[in-house]
């Protein structure tokens, strides 16, 4: 088989911009992406466990309960298996869990949140007990013995928007064994104290990004001092940034449009911009950090005249009944209010939030020509005729193959009975492509074969997403 | 930016690693027949025009979130007893058959003549072990990933006699076939389709064959023969102490109550044979395997070096800040990022660590960095 190099102007390499839209619409505690409904199967009420995002790899689709896990001990290789027996009972449709054997590679997935102690401060003053979502890292691989199997906890790996009512975002607690006491305070709410520098380092685009802030036109604030709602949104939804100009977040009381905010001067102040007439009409009611996927909502204003259970629970007077602000978009966004603690009011309100991405896909195109008077023959066994020698002389010191084989006539007649005259044609089925060490490294597939003759040029495009 | 670059020496910081990730696949008879819809036609049940073969899905196929789990078929070889012009969809059966052998087992002997599938691992076609009537369980790639893992494959299929839907479908016992003798090195034969081993049963003898990489199950039709079903060639049976004295039979098509083996391979299409196979199948269980290649740099931290920070809360009013205004202090940083640089200096892949790490003149550190592919 001979081999083509591509020529200069054969590869072309591009990135290919998109901006994927999502939305998301919020009613009674569930989350719905782009307004697909939450699919009910027989085994789950949701099939993805997704929660109104996207399940990572939709592997376990409509599967609960647990796998059971057999290691046969008489066996010689007692690696772990699942062999069933006759008196197995499997739930109905378990789970497919992935594990791994533990040998010196080091390699463990990834299965459990752990509960960890830091020692920080100057001179190690004090602890920091953090039961966050850092997740196991070692112990159950240091802990296991050689040869044992390490699982995973779950394939149901997704991702969706989350809401975060931050009362004083700005607020601290005491902390375990802290040794001057008020030197240095554990902040209450950590991902607003992550975004504080990102915050200021926006405020070159506008002054409404500044935590601290103080100006004759636009008024004066301190976050720190300040209610926040922080919306998050996972990078996996708008890949490099959402584009500026698209965010779009909707306050609705029993279907009635209550308020708008939209970034319309494309600098990441969300603006209330409608309904027309709306109380804080024009107002900016929060910023969007564009590159870190977050929306910092702050406007208190009154939305509704009527008070609404926004999920609040303790008889805390801010969230438990209360007019609709923007502080209390997106409630229930898996920040843990759940439809069944909401008062029935809560139902009346839904809230939707869409916005565009900004992707960036490296393409790489390639020309494979296929000239006239190139690319005529065939490796398949069938391009030859049937039934003929294929080796004319075959001994100890020598083998000759047959050098008049006939090749198969496949032009088509239009006449039965009737063999159309013989013409060298191909069917091409696909493209190879090869490295410089003449490695095979990728296969292009047609569709369906393509008639080559001998005096036609054909050119095949390629198209490769890296 | 990086203050400093320390060089990687690709003789000793650089590793390669090849990991071996499974996952346990469980699919119960449960979602292969009866859950989505009424059998036959469960709606996580495709079937085609062609008839070839049948489409099972772990949800109803219509779905966008079903995924598609593994294709049932029916063949013969077309030495069987069971070839003939009067069965039904005879070529396409045969078709099948040599389709499969030809793929996995490849050709044989001066006519280059299609090799015929066996339940030993000599493939030398001696009449007691060619299986000339197999099921067909073509798994997804995606559920066999890179290959299914030698010694963890098992199938149970219930060998009772089918009484109909009135009378509780299927009764009697279950056989469960497994590769539980083979290993990764040992109890399989390798072929043009790659290794393949033995499925078998204390009690029931050899059910048929697994192919590992291709991630595709044959069942010879006599695996089903247990001790109350009719073994493949021989006539039904009268079922003593069933409901009013009703044969033994393999599948109702709904007219007739009962037909045996014979009567399945013959008399119905294959789309048929694979409603009747289908709701035998009590549980499949198998571990798949997926390789991991990947590369580990050693990234290494002399005492003397990274010890400073270029973010610009390190220094506060000119000095450095975690000195507590003290020149004498050590300078103290946190590790929170790798940055792999190539040899022209530009950022080709960036490291996170899950938590910071203290750094200072006192200490040398190095980090793994696996890079996977």
């Amino acid at each position: 088989m001979s081999l083509k190099k591509f020529g200069r102007s054969d590869i072309i390499r591009n990135a290919m911009r998109a901006s994927p839209h999502s939305s998301f619409l919020i009613y009674s505690s569930s989350v719905y992406y782009d307004n697909k409904p939450i699919e009910s199967g027989e085994f789950s009420s949701d099939i993805l466990s997704a929660s109104g995002g996207l399940s990572l790899f939709e592997y376990n689709v409509d599967r609960s309960g647990s796998t059971i896990f057999i290691k046969d001990s008489t066996a010689e290789d007692r690696d772990i298996r699942n062999l069933l027996s006759a008196s197995t009972a499997l739930d109905p449709n378990p789970p497919i869990v992935p594990y791994i054997i533990k040998n010196g590679s080091m390699n463990y997935l990834k299965a459990h949140r752990r509960r960890r102690t830091l020692t920080e401060g100057g001179d190690l003053s004090f602890k920091i007990i953090s039961g966050g979502p850092m997740q196991e890292v070692s112990d159950d691989y240091l802990n296991s013995q050689e040869g044992s199997f390490l699982t995973g906890s779950s394939y149901v790996m997704t991702s969706s928007i989350t809401r975060e009512l931050m009362t004083i975002a700005g607020g601290t607690a005491s902390i375990d064994n802290i040794k001057p006491i008020g030197a240095v305070r554990r902040p209450n709410y950590r991902h607003y104290y992550g975004l504080k520098n990102s915050l200021n380092f926006y405020g070159t685009r506008s002054p409404h990004y500044f935590v601290e802030y103080s100006a004759s036109v636009t008024g004066e604030w301190n976050k720190d001092e300040q209610d926040i709602n922080l919306i998050s949104v996972p990078k996996i939804f708008y890949g490099t940034r959402m584009k500026p100009g698209s965010v779009s977040l909707k306050f609705y009381i029993t279907g009635t449009l209550v308020g708008e905010l939209q970034d319309t001067k494309y600098n990441g102040e969300l603006i209330q911009v409608g309904p027309p007439g709306s109380n804080g009409s024009g107002s900016v009611a929060g910023v969007a950090l564009y590159e870190e996927g977050f929306a910092l909502l702050t406007g208190s204003w009154k939305l509704t005249d009527q008070a609404f259970d926004f999920g609040g629970s303790g008889g805390d007077p801010r969230i438990d009944f209360i007019t609709g602000s923007w502080l209390y978009f997106a409630a229930g966004a898996n920040d843990g209010i759940s439809g069944s603690t909401v008062a029935a009011a809560t139902t009346s309100a839904s809230f939707d939030m869409s916005f565009k991405g900004h992707t960036e896909t490296q393409v790489l195109t390639m020309y494979a020509h296929a000239r006239r008077g190139e690319v005529n023959y065939s490796n398949n066994p069938t391009f030859l005729d049937f039934n003929q020698t294929k080796v004319s002389v075959s001994s100890s010191n020598l083998y000759i193959e047959n050098d008049s084989q006939t090749i198969k006539n496949t032009v088509s007649s239009s006449y039965k009975g009737f063999d159309a005259p013989f013409e060298r044609q191909v069917y091409v089925s696909r493209v190879g492509i090869y490295d410089e060490d003449k490695k095979l490294i990728g296969v292009a597939t047609l569709s369906s074969p393509v008639l080559k003759k001998e005096a036609q040029d054909l050119s095949f495009k390629l198209k490769l997403d890296l | 930016m990086p203050i400093n670059y320390e060089l990687i020496d690709a003789t000793s910081d650089v590793a390669t690693t090849r990991t071996l990730l499974h996952e346990v696949i469980p699919l119960t008879g449960t979602i292969v027949s009866g859950t989505y819809g009424v059998f036959p036609n469960d709606e996580n049940i495709k079937n085609y025009s062609h008839g070839q073969f049948q489409s099972v899905y772990d949800y109803p196929f219509l779905s966008s979130s079903a995924n598609h789990i593994f294709d049932l078929s029916v063949g013969y070889d077309e030495t069987s007893a069971r070839s003939g012009s009067a069965s039904v969809q005879n070529k396409k059966k045969i078709n099948m058959y040599n389709q499969m052998s030809q793929v996995l087992l490849g050709y044989t002997g001066s006519t280059n003549k299609v090799r015929l599938f066996e339940s030993d691992l000599t493939l030398d076609e001696s009449v007691s072990n060619v299986m000339r009537e197999v099921f067909v369980i073509n798994f997804s790639r995606l559920l066999t990933k890179d290959e299914i893992k030698k010694g963890s494959f098992s199938i149970s299929v219930k060998t009772g006699s089918y009484f109909g839907p009135a009378a509780g479908y299927i009764t009697g016992g279950a056989a469960v076939y497994s590769d539980a003798t083979t290993t990764e090195t040992q109890g399989t034969l390798n072929t043009v389709g790659g290794d393949y081993g033995v499925l078998s049963s204390s009690t029931d003898g050899v059910g048929g064959v697994v192919f590992y990489q291709a991630g595709i199950a044959f069942l010879t039709a006599s695996a089903f023969s247990g001790n109350l079903g009719p073994t493949l060639g021989t006539i039904a049976t009268v079922k003593a102490g069933g409901p009013s004295l009703q044969p033994v039979g393999f599948y109702s098509d709904g007219v007739k109550t009962w037909h045996t083996v014979d009567e399945l391979l013959t008399g119905s299409s294959i789309s048929g044979a694979c409603d009747a196979v289908r709701q035998r199948i009590e549980n499949i269980s198998f571990n798949n395997t997926t390789e991991i290649n990947s590369t580990i740099y050693f990234c290494r931290m002399p005492h003397n070096k990274f010890n400073y920070s270029s973010n610009p809360t390190y220094l506060s009013g000119g000095s450095i800040r975690v000195k507590n205004e003290r020149r004498t202090n050590p300078p103290i940083s946190y590790i929170t990022t790798i940055g792999l640089y190539n040899s022209a200096n530009e950022l080709l892949a960036v490291a996170k660590l899950s938590e910071p790490l203290r750094k200072d003149p006192t200490n040398e550190l190095t980090l793994r960095v696996r890079l996977d592919y």
